[in-house]
């Protein structure tokens, strides 16, 4: 029987599958990876919002996207990794460089979250069959490259 | 297109003398002086209809100044306008434009040739137009843009 991949989201993956009310379906027959960052952008930045949001609406469905992914975190559906930093630096500064690159940007202004490029080479380094599922086209660009 | 965008291009065959003009510059283009002479009306209103006709999508404007009429076919089943109708429901444009004001689609539109090149990351938009990735998303989503 052959290994099942690794799947990775990034946080743009999860907000297209959320709006297209397919998360949990996509993740039903699997479990994802994901890095902190990704957590950040998409449960602790926008808790830290909310109570900003007047838009009682919007409010709403921005809190409810939180409560899906919270929830699918603690069910182990979406599972936060962390980068091995010491061992894969000059991987994340290569990812770092290419995104630069790729938007003509010092290196230090890259807000694009490399670090999911990392995983997905960390995954397959370690040599498991590794999906990157991503709808930024950034990231999809330093994939390819 | 929008249920708006819609509903302006079917208001604008509710004028039979409308559908008239449109059905004479299928057959040839004509300035607005012919088409005033042609049906009798001031070239006031004419100009008011070709307007509207352009405007639709329904004429054209030739470098000669004359105008022709463009070829269409409106097949809308009740099917379609729900569907329509159920894609607006879902936009979620309009709120983040309420909360945050319509300045952020100007900068949005600022930012669309990055964008459609992939020399900026959903990141940096939030970051540049202050919102949560969630709200970034959707808006490029519901603009096109990605």
């Amino acid at each position: 029987m052959s290994e099942k991949p690794v799947y990775i989201l990034n946080a743009s993956a999860i907000i297209a599958l959320q709006r297209k009310g397919k998360l949990k379906q996509y993740l039903i027959d699997k479990t994802c990876l994901i890095t902190s960052r990704v957590k950040e952008e998409l449960v602790e930045k926008p808790k830290l919002k909310l109570q900003k949001i007047k838009t009682e609406r919007l409010r709403k469905i921005i809190e409810n996207s939180i409560k899906e992914i919270e929830g699918l975190l603690s069910k182990g559906k979406l599972v936060v990794v962390s980068i091995k930093y010491k061992r894969f630096s000059k991987l994340l500064d290569e990812a770092r460089k290419t995104i630069a690159i790729s938007e003509n940007k010092a290196e230090h202004e890259v807000k694009a979250d490399h670090t999911i490029v990392v995983l997905a080479l960390q995954k397959a380094l370690e040599g498991r069959k590794t999906i990157l599922v991503s709808n930024d086209k950034v990231i999809n660009k330093v994939v390819q490259k | 297109m929008s249920l708006a965008a819609l509903t302006i291009k079917l208001k604008t065959l509710s004028n039979p003398r409308k559908i008239r003009i449109l059905v004479a510059l299928h057959e040839k283009p004509l300035s607005v002086a012919e088409i005033a002479h042609k049906f009798s009306m001031p070239q006031s209103t004419v100009r008011k209809y070709l307007h509207e006709l352009e405007t639709s999508g329904y004429v054209v404007k030739m470098p000669n100044g004359k105008f022709k009429a463009k070829d269409f076919k409106i097949v809308l089943s009740l099917n379609d306008l729900a569907k329509l109708v159920k894609k607006e429901e879902n936009q979620l444009t309009p709120l983040i434009v309420k909360e945050h004001g319509i300045e952020i689609l100007r900068k949005l539109k600022e930012l669309a040739p990055l964008l459609r090149r992939g020399e900026l990351s959903i990141y940096d938009v939030a970051e540049y137009l202050g919102l949560t990735y969630f709200e970034t998303y959707v808006l490029l989503e519901e603009s096109g843009l990605i």
